[in-house]
């Protein structure tokens, strides 16, 4: 692998921001770190990258270098800072990690990621309280950081806070709609909160994301489990349980079919799945026809 | 009319430095932008004002992705009458009119524009006016009509010329407007040698106008949210998505004003 491969890896994992520390610091160790020089000013950017990557890898020395270099190279900068906190939230000195952050901020109260990163530590520290209570400050202020909504959410469902953690995905449901994944979160939410309301709107995300993905098995599962929980306990009246009921044997079809074709037969003999879903259907059968 | 026939001392002399002196001006004003440029400091107030109009831009578009319960308390959130965000700021907010002659930053951004893009502009074209004036410098390969002639031949009154050839001064502003592809290609995109962009903003004078006032917006989007109701995306998703026959009470909109 030439530098020049190399150097294209990098940037393309900068740009995806996937997170793949120890590739990085291969590509670096072993390729660019002795080609440094005919990196120009990309140099930086990339060192600033390696950094982070060496942190996430436990790799100090290397961030020590890097840091160090960066530092001569930009002595008052808030990134470097930044880094510098990193470094010392990664060696477990909390304390010298939120007073690097809070000299950000007070430089610069609009910096996003201080802000953030003083919530992760309080996160590291597993004070979830104390965190939720962060974020929810943040989110204030920066009302459209999804990731930021999809964070709480998380913690909130962590204390099983669920129609707080419901309202987190909600923002996330509207900031793209297309996503059928926040669909399916917000409508296990919904099941796991219970009641007949929430299992119709759990019932309706599910199905949405089956639509939008005609492959999200977990979304069917979802279909099948509130469909024909409704059916059997929830139904006001013979009309809502024969819809339902058709709706969970039509999930229910789908999931055998998936099974059936992506599974060889010794497979599919070990699987015991489909019995259940078998049963379930036919106790679904019999309702919908009586 | 007979052909004219111009000195190769003009095209040595004259042609040629006038596009050396245009290009390295552009060049050295990217320089002296870069060294005079403060970068904007971002209130935090600011920052959060124009996240809630985001967000409240996206509850208008992809409400319908939400139950209704939850898309009414975004909505009173914001526009709720007494403590709605929208309805406070578009009340309270009081819209910053700073004066520039106040406010010293704006003043010294407005002579920092003013030093970098007009004093240069009008010292080398007063320089390039009063030293090559008079030249015929070239000649377009196309005829032109006769209105091109103050375009084109800018200093030069002679009303029998053919209008495809251009004069010193005009040579020099054809310079100006023509090298931007030029100077993206050698200083990239965001280079501040480009004199058009600049000179576009002063005529229309967004460059002055500085940040738009919050209220306005606030009550744009206060009034847009106002009217905006809530119709649920996913009403009849089930039979859509289990391909069977929509019941009409879901297709149908029930209470379209509600």
């Amino acid at each position: 692998m030439s530098w020049e491969d190399a150097r294209d890896a990098l940037r393309k994992i900068r740009e995806d921001q996937a997170r793949d520390g120890s590739r990085v610091i291969q590509l670096w160790k072993h390729i660019l770190a002795n080609y440094a020089h005919k990196l120009g000013d990309e140099v930086w950017t990339v060192q600033e990258q390696v950094t982070v990557a060496a942190l996430d890898c436990q790799n100090f020395d290397l961030a020590n270098e890097c840091i160090t270099s960066l530092n001569r190279k930009f002595p008052n900068s808030m990134r470097v800072l930044r880094l510098f906190g990193m470094y010392f939230e990664a060696i477990g000195r909390y304390e010298k990690a939120t007073e690097q952050y809070t000299k950000i901020l007070e430089e610069d109260p609009t910096n996003m990621f201080a802000r953030k990163r003083q919530i992760a530590i309080l996160k590291e520290k597993n004070d979830i309280p104390e965190a939720i209570e962060k974020l929810n400050k943040y989110l204030e202020m920066f009302m459209t950081d999804f990731d930021g909504w999809m964070e709480l959410c998380d913690l909130y469902l962590q204390l099983q806070d669920y129609t707080k953690a419901a309202f987190c995905l909600e923002e996330l449901i509207m900031s793209n709609p297309h996503n059928h994944l926040y669909h399916q979160k917000y409508a296990e939410v919904k099941y796991t909160q219970g009641g007949s309301e929430n299992l119709e709107l759990a019932r309706s995300y599910f199905a949405q994301a089956c639509k939008l993905n005609p492959n999200n098995m977990r979304a069917q599962f979802g279909l099948l489990l509130t469909a024909s929980n409704i059916a059997t306990g929830y139904s006001k009246n013979q009309k809502e349980k024969n819809s339902n009921s058709k709706y969970a044997v039509w999930a229910a079809e789908q999931i055998i079919d998936k099974y059936q074709s992506t599974q060889t037969e010794e497979q599919l003999q070990d699987t015991k799945v489909l019995e259940l879903i078998k049963k379930m259907q036919e106790n679904l059968v019999p309702s919908s026809d009586s | 009319m007979a052909e004219l026939l111009l000195d190769s001392d003009i095209r040595l002399w004259v042609f040629l430095p006038i596009v050396i002196i245009t290009f390295l001006v552009g060049i050295i004003r990217h320089y002296v932008t870069i060294l005079l440029s403060s970068d904007k400091k971002t209130e935090l107030e600011q920052v959060k004002d124009s996240h809630a109009l985001i967000r409240s831009r996206i509850l208008r578009e992809n409400g319908k992705f939400i139950p209704k319960h939850s898309f009414l308390t975004r909505k009173s959130f914001f526009n709720h009458e007494q403590n709605g965000y929208l309805t406070k700021a578009k009340t309270e907010r009081e819209a910053p009119v700073k004066n520039p002659m106040t406010d010293p930053s704006m003043m010294t951004d407005m002579l920092k524009g003013n030093v970098t893009n007009m004093l240069p502009m009008i010292v080398i074209g007063g320089w390039i006016n009063w030293a090559f004036s008079g030249f015929l410098t070239t000649k377009v390969p196309f005829p032109l009509t006769f209105r091109f002639k103050p375009m084109l031949q800018r200093g030069v009154e002679l009303i029998s010329l053919d209008a495809s050839w251009v004069s010193s001064a005009s040579w020099y502003f054809l310079n100006v407007f023509g090298l931007r592809s030029m100077y993206t290609l050698i200083l990239g995109q965001d280079n501040a040698a480009d004199q058009t962009k600049a000179m576009q903003e002063q005529f229309s004078g967004a460059g002055m106008a500085g940040p738009q006032d919050p209220q306005k917006a606030f009550k744009a989007e206060w009034e847009a949210l106002e009217i905006c109701n809530h119709q649920w995306a996913l009403q009849g998703v089930e039979e859509d998505v289990t391909g069977q026959i929509i019941p009409p009470e879901t297709i149908y909109i029930k209470d379209k004003f509600a």
